[in-house]
């Protein structure tokens, strides 16, 4: 059933007299805590679609509708709608109000006017969440392009937003923090946050968003599943883009017959097994959720895990992970890797958080329903 | 070149550049990759070591420095950084006429270089007027206009959107072809995956891999170490090759590659070249290729020349032409290939690769 | 955009952009030295008339708003200063109007009536003058034209190098100021005030990073302490010299002929009473 949070009907806007439309006749609807990604060229309208959205700019025409009422654009009501829907900017250097960075992080807080103590858990919950609480007292000035890209994420956690729109979140990232701010992204989701992202990756929006929206000249053209869109070359290459490579190599093999079109493969593994499409039996997929603190190496003896390839997902999990000291093998892509693991008929052991067990098996799910491979599933609780 | 440097960030360095080659420098933020580009155009002296170009130390004087930057040029990740002038056609101008080339010359230049990221449109234009990516074009052309020997290009597709990346993937890919040795910093490991020749690994200043891909990305430790990942195309090849019994080797760098080891074996198709000649007419050979092929033909193309000659002709793949022609060729469908004269060495290495995996492709000359 | 990239684009789009900056400004400082000596009203609406002439022409005849603004604004400031100097004359003279006006004495004569419309007319012909130049002419090519009239070159990169950032510390903090909001920055306005000290030191911090990478991406350049001009303005030719010194003589032996021709005090007297 569709239930939008966002929506835009008919939004016109332009930052000039005598200047084109910025976004022409912008119709789209976002669907609450449904992963979703804006897709378009350099310029295609993403960002000031972002801040019509977060009502930093008033449409020239058209209405932007939150939860369904009209914004009404009086500040009282912006107000409590930018408490609920928050913005991560591309750049952190945009985002950095304060010389250090809890005091960065409390900005957002503060200015909700929370209680002083209210705040200061805020920000100890966000900066534990990106990794970055032992640098609470250094000055933002003195951090790297990517830290500064933790703390602003940081700043925008700490309001507990129920809508996080992020600008091309993983743009200027090494591939290890790009991974693990995508592991935020799915963390937010899962933890029912409705997380919009923008982003020219083709191949990392295709493994993540459920629905995307594509973006052109100020036109929203295309909103749906990925599929449908990237079969269609014309629109794809009008729109700037290129179709992601999982479904290219899906669509080359299963052209010749090689494989099935459908289900599409939308990861690495997922295409791997559809390709290998291994006879040979696979692996057990050890799912263990962990909380803060948990003792990884104990569950690993305990459990005679201690042969396995093991993974983490998740905050608490790295946590617990950073705590107890344990050896994992696979500390980014987790899932990824721990069913590619599976797929060659070795078990694997995966620690994650309670809330992230769903993400965790999307991988080894898909392939048993494809029948590309028979991958047990053990699921602790 | 040869480059025992030693600045704070980077420590015992040495590195050695072949000339021609295309070297992609990989490493986490912060790693020291800008730094060491600073050092290679002497910006940065080193405080201990020497930086050697074709063999012979960098002289630190205004006269050595212009002679070096008139070889090597760099562009930077961010394009704010390093545009100075006010109009798209000075700030291509500004290294040419800094390092006191001749006006006529620099007209020529200065044509070229935008011709070749394709910003001529723009040239009279205020820089504060383009958007991001445009800048980032004009960046390249500033640096293509000095007609350098060596390109830096640090974050070259950085905020680029894919075909815009592919673009600048394929002027890299013709500078190499003319001769230049073109260094690329990346984050993006499937894009330095499929172009390197030979990849450098930074971690904390020091330079802790030399060598072809495969090697490094066999090494999960130190990968994981260096903050980085494997490109998809390489993890991808592992597994299959593992659970279909086969040797990872020969490795695939990209779809059509991988497609021709894992797909069917069928009989792999042809492909009609089309190389264009720039001022040469392209309707016509693209009419008679496309005849020949057949009308259930896709038509590819690659390279800014043969894009920029095009005039409403029917066309499927604009951008990674290359890759998809070969693709349709791999799973036993004709194609039309049109690509700029140049890169006829890029289309014969990849129909011999392909072969190496089993599929042979057989090229087909159009008239 | 801000004003400034506004005025930008407009000299960037303006007819008049590939004249002589040298000779332009030559051209309108001549102008305005002729009107202020001048007594003669026919002369100063001369010159702004002038003004208003090339005003239009370098903007394709389609003056944008924030001129018309700028012009606008200018006259109200000038009516307000010309109706002071109107109404305080000497007081020994006799008065056209005399009495109190709000808190004002008014002993308005004919000699200031007269003078108030000469001063009125001579800073509009100014003004006018002045934004045609401004209109279309870059600071980079002002920069170029001072760097050719042996302005120290030091002060000239300056310039050149300063109205190129400050472009970009205003797109940053423009930035800065949309990310507050996003962060509720306004909320109450203490907040307000915190959040534009904060938008200030992110852009102050900014420049501090933006003038260190400068420095070595300049040398990556080759940069070697100026900044050379691709595409010339034109120099100020014999042209122009002449063109000006001709109009400059004739509008002086205009002013001392056609001194008082125009009768301000004649032309409202029917109208007020006098």
């Amino acid at each position: 059933m569709s239930d939008p949070v966002l929506q835009t009907q008919n939004v016109k806007f332009k930052y000039e007299r005598n200047t084109p439309d910025v976004l022409d006749d912008v119709t789209m609807s976002i669907e609450r805590n449904v992963k979703t990604a804006i897709l378009g060229a350099n310029g295609a309208g993403k960002s000031t679609l972002f801040s019509i959205l977060n009502a930093l700019r008033k449409p020239d025409s058209g209405e932007v509708l939150y939860n369904g009422s009209p914004l009404s654009y009086r500040k009282k009501n912006i107000n409590r709608m930018r408490s609920e829907v928050s913005i991560l900017f591309q750049n952190p250097n945009d985002m950095l109000f304060r010389p250090i960075v809890e005091q960065d992080v409390a900005y957002g807080p503060e200015n909700m006017k929370l209680p002083k103590d209210e705040v200061q858990k805020r920000v100890d919950d966000a900066l534990f969440a990106v990794g970055m609480s032992e640098f609470r007292k250094s000055p933002t000035m003195k951090l790297s392009y990517g830290q500064r890209k933790r703390i602003t994420l940081a700043g925008v956690l700490a309001m507990k937003p129920k809508v996080l729109i992020m600008d091309e979140p993983t743009a200027g990232l090494d591939p290890q923090m790009a991974c693990e701010v995508m592991e935020i992204a799915e963390q937010l989701y899962r933890s029912g946050v409705t997380v919009i992202m923008s982003s020219h990756d083709t191949d990392l929006t295709y493994s993540w968003a459920d629905e995307i929206h594509v973006m052109r000249h100020g036109k929203c053209v295309y909103s749906g599943p990925a599929e449908p869109f990237y079969s269609d070359k014309v629109e794809v290459y009008l729109s700037g883009l290129m179709p992601p490579m999982a479904f290219v190599m899906n669509e080359g093999l299963s052209s010749c017959g090689t494989v099935e079109r459908e289900p599409f493969p939308r990861t690495q593994c997922q295409m791997s097994a559809k390709i290998g499409n291994s006879k040979a039996s696979a692996g057990t997929l050890h799912i263990i959720p962990v909380e803060d603190g948990s003792d990884i190496n104990a569950l690993i003896d305990d459990n005679g895990f201690g042969d396995m390839t093991t993974g983490i997902y998740g905050m608490s999990a790295r946590r617990a992970q950073d705590s107890s000291k344990a050896r994992i093998d696979f500390v980014y892509n987790g899932p990824e890797n721990c069913t590619l693991k599976c797929l060659s008929g070795s078990d694997a052991v995966l620690f994650c958080d309670p809330v992230m067990v769903e993400s965790a098996r999307a991988s080894a799910d898909y392939i048993n329903k494809g029948g590309f491979a028979d991958i047990s599933l053990d699921i602790r609780n | 070149m040869h480059h025992p440097g030693l600045p704070k960030v980077l420590d015992g360095f040495d590195l050695e550049v072949e000339e021609g080659s295309r070297v992609g420098i990989l490493g986490a933020n912060g790693a020291g990759k800008t730094t060491l580009f600073y050092t290679l155009t002497g910006v940065y002296k080193p405080q201990e070591g020497e930086v050697l170009f074709r063999g012979q130390p960098i002289q630190y004087t205004a006269d050595g420095l212009t002679e070096v930057r008139s070889k090597v040029s760099v562009v930077l990740q961010n394009p704010d950084e390093q545009m100075f002038c006010t109009l798209v056609e000075e700030d291509v101008a500004f290294s040419p006429l800094n390092i006191g080339m001749d006006r006529d010359e620099v007209e020529v230049r200065i044509d070229k270089a935008l011709r070749d990221v394709r910003m001529s449109e723009y040239r009279k234009r205020p820089l504060q007027q383009l958007s991001g990516g445009q800048r980032k074009r004009v960046a390249i052309a500033g640096a293509l206009a000095v007609d350098p020997e060596v390109m830096i290009m640090d974050e070259p597709t950085a905020g680029l959107d894919p075909q815009s990346s592919m673009e600048v993937m394929e002027l890299a890919e013709k500078l190499h072809l003319r001769g230049v040795t073109v260094l690329i910093s990346t984050h993006d490991i499937d894009l330095a995956y499929g172009w390197a020749d030979r990849i450098n690994v930074l971690r904390n200043g020091r330079k802790v891999y030399s060598g072809n891909s495969e090697d490094f990305y066999s090494d999960p430790e130190n990968v994981h170490l260096c903050g980085l990942l494997p490109p998809s195309t390489f993890n991808m090849n592992r597994e299959v090759s593992s659970m279909r019994g086969l040797s990872p080797a020969p490795y695939p760098h990209n779809s059509c590659e991988f497609l021709a080891k894992f797909g069917d074996k069928c009989n792999a198709g042809r492909i009609f070249c089309v190389p264009y000649k720039e001022g040469t007419g392209l309707s016509e050979r693209h009419a008679e290729a496309a005849r020949e092929a057949g009308p259930e033909a896709k038509i590819g193309v690659y390279g800014p020349d043969s894009r920029n000659a095009l005039n409403g002709e029917r066309i499927d793949f604009y951008f990674n032409g290359i890759d998809s022609c070969f693709s349709e060729a791999v799973l036993g469908r004709d194609s039309v290939l049109i690509y700029d004269e140049i890169f006829d060495t890029t289309v014969r290495e990849q129909a011999e690769a392909l072969r190496t995996l089993g599929a042979d492709v057989r090229l087909e000359a159009v008239r | 955009m801000s004003e400034q990239a506004q005025m930008d684009a407009i000299a960037y789009s303006s007819k008049m952009l590939d004249w002589s900056p040298l000779g332009k400004l030559f051209f309108v400082i001549c102008l305005l030295i002729v009107g202020l000596l001048t007594d003669s009203i026919l002369v100063t609406l001369i010159t702004f008339t002038i003004g208003l002439i090339l005003m239009g022409y370098s903007t394709h005849f389609r003056v944008p708003l924030i001129l018309t603004l700028a012009i606008g604004e200018a006259i109200l400031i000038m009516i307000l200063g010309s109706g002071m100097i109107s109404i305080m004359g000497d007081a020994n003279q006799p008065a056209l109007w005399d009495g109190k006006f709000l808190w004002f004495t008014v002993h308005m004569t004919d000699a200031s009536f007269q003078k108030a419309w000469v001063i009125f007319f001579r800073a509009i012909a100014g003004v006018t003058l002045m934004l045609s130049f401004a209109c279309s002419t870059p600071i980079p090519h002002l920069a170029h034209a001072l760097r050719s009239i042996k302005c120290p070159p030091e002060i000239c990169e300056l310039i050149v190098l300063i109205y190129r950032y400050a472009f970009l510390l205003l797109e940053r903090f423009l930035i800065m100021l949309d990310a507050a909001q996003c962060r509720l920055g306004y909320n109450g306005a203490m907040t307000a005030v915190k959040s534009y000290a904060g938008a200030m030191t992110g852009t102050f911090i900014f420049s501090l990073e933006l003038a260190e990478k400068s420095e070595a991406s300049l040398a990556c350049r080759n940069y070697r302490g100026y900044f050379p001009i691709y595409r010339m303005p034109q120099k100020m030719g014999v042209k122009w010299f002449a063109i000006t010194i001709i109009l400059v003589v004739a509008l002086f032996l205009i002013g001392r002929e056609t001194a008082g021709w125009i009768d301000m005090t004649a032309i409202f007297a029917p109208y007020m009473g006098w």
